[in-house]
């Protein structure tokens, strides 16, 4: 305590305004050139990686402004010391919060791989919805049901994540059960030709319709047709109606499950 | 205005998938027309600024990929003869010329040509409309540029006042042609 106060006894208030004056300046330079880099980086990195960025400038100015600060009130002899006891006490702390550690790395590890970035349709977990925020330690989800759903990072990183907007397009698959009486090759060009008529149906790769299999009660008509993966579900819907409409207007049939019983002894009718 | 499309995905090339396609030797130079689809626009100026509130497709909307389905482009999907003279057009279509120069030591196969439609004017008299003059420069069979000649003028044709988008000169073919 004595050494403190005589410590202190040798600034100045100008010595302890200019600490102050620096740490203030080092905060709006921090603040602003965060901004400037934001706005810069802004479209040229995905958005998660913006904001990390847009933090780890932030906290290196101020940093070099708190030392500077240090610096003007005599103390550069310990900021060495500070840092190594900083350090020291880092690895305290990694420690003594390990998980947290562990989800501060896997989110790192999640912003280098890009497995899924804000905005995207995903799945994580038997959880789907659109990824909403990756932070240093969580993900979180805005499920289709409109439910919050956060995940520590840790868990994430060693989760199956299926990302449904990774790509470009993505494929439609449906598949329609006719009655054994149709001719099939006619319903193949029928179904053809109602699923090129939706503009959204890329026109390539080729949409893609055949006999997939012969059903119990019906010959399955298999449709692929690949569309641009923001609005897959939207053309899904659409695409249902579509051929069961035109189906229906060519009068063909569309069966019921249906079970063809086989009697041993022919079943007699008797008159009571 | 050129067909873009930016309300569920963003599309702002046309694909023109040729009828019959070209060959050029190597060193051979080419000028062909061809047909695409234009779009009416329904834009409100105020204040110096057009928004464009609504557009009207008069040819078959369709889509396509160029590319492969990770990374291609999403383009307005256009089937088209091949042209040595300017071709009649349809109300919806607007002509497009095209320059080819096979600078490369390659016989070259075009079924398909990709041009960049963002922020360019259309060309228009009366119901006739012309996207003006596109290069074509082929340097080997996978890299192919595409440039929109921006100070080109169609004669006796008014450009239209309205861009949408970011123009961009540049397109490459990275994908070919064939």
């Amino acid at each position: 305590m004595f050494q403190l106060q005589e410590y202190f006894g040798s600034l100045t208030i100008i010595d302890f305004i200019a600490a102050f004056l620096y740490i203030m300046l080092g905060f709006v330079i921090a603040k602003l050139t965060a901004r400037y880099a934001s706005r810069i980086l802004k479209g040229k990195v995905p958005q998660h990686l913006l904001a990390f960025t847009s933090k780890v400038v932030f906290y290196m100015i101020f940093l070099i402004s708190v030392i500077l600060a240090l610096i003007v009130l005599g103390a550069e002899k310990y900021i060495a010391g500070i840092l190594v006891t900083g350090g020291v006490v880092g690895v305290i702390l990694g420690f003594a919060s390990e998980k947290a550690v562990s989800n501060f790395i896997s989110g790192i590890f999640l912003l280098v791989d890009r497995p899924l970035n804000i905005g995207e349709p995903v799945k994580i977990k038997n959880e789907a919805g659109t990824v909403t925020d990756i932070s240093f330690l969580s993900t979180k989800i805005k499920t289709w049901d409109g439910r919050y759903v956060r995940f520590p990072n840790s868990e994430v990183f060693n989760a199956t994540i299926t990302n449904y907007g990774k790509y470009v397009a993505r494929r439609l698959d449906i598949t329609v059960g006719v009655a054994y009486k149709e001719d099939p090759y006619k319903i193949v060009e029928t179904v053809k030709k109602a699923v090129e008529e939706h503009p959204y149906v890329l026109a390539e790769p080729e949409p893609e319709i055949f006999v997939e299999s012969l059903g119990e009660s019906s010959v399955n008509i298999a449709i692929r047709v690949w569309v641009p993966s923001p609005i897959w579900f939207k053309v899904r819907k659409e695409i249902v109606s579509i051929v069961k409409n035109k189906l229906e207007r060519e009068g063909i049939e569309i069966p019921f499950p249906q079970i063809v019983v086989w009697f041993r002894t022919p079943l007699e009718l008797k008159q009571g | 205005m050129p067909p873009l499309n930016q309300k569920y995905f963003v599309s702002n090339t046309i694909y023109l998938k040729l009828k019959s396609s070209i060959t050029l030797s190597p060193k051979e130079k080419a000028t062909v027309y061809f047909k695409a689809p234009i779009d009416i626009g329904v834009v409100l100026y105020k204040d110096d600024v057009n928004t464009i509130i609504d557009r009207i497709t008069l040819t078959k909307e369709k889509y396509a990929i160029y590319g492969p389905i990770e990374n291609g482009l999403i383009c307005r999907f256009y089937i088209t003869d091949v042209h040595h003279e300017e071709p009649e057009i349809t109300m919806g279509e607007a002509v497009v010329k095209v320059e080819i120069d096979n600078v490369s030591n390659y016989f070259i196969e075009l079924s398909k040509i990709v041009i960049p439609v963002e922020g360019i004017n259309i060309f228009y008299k009366g119901e006739r409309a012309h996207y003006g003059l596109f290069k074509v420069n082929i340097e080997t069979p996978d890299s192919i540029s595409i440039k929109y000649v921006k100070e080109v003028k169609i004669p006796g044709f008014y450009r239209t006042p309205i861009t949408v988008g970011q123009f961009k000169e540049h397109l490459k073919m990275e994908w070919g042609a064939n």
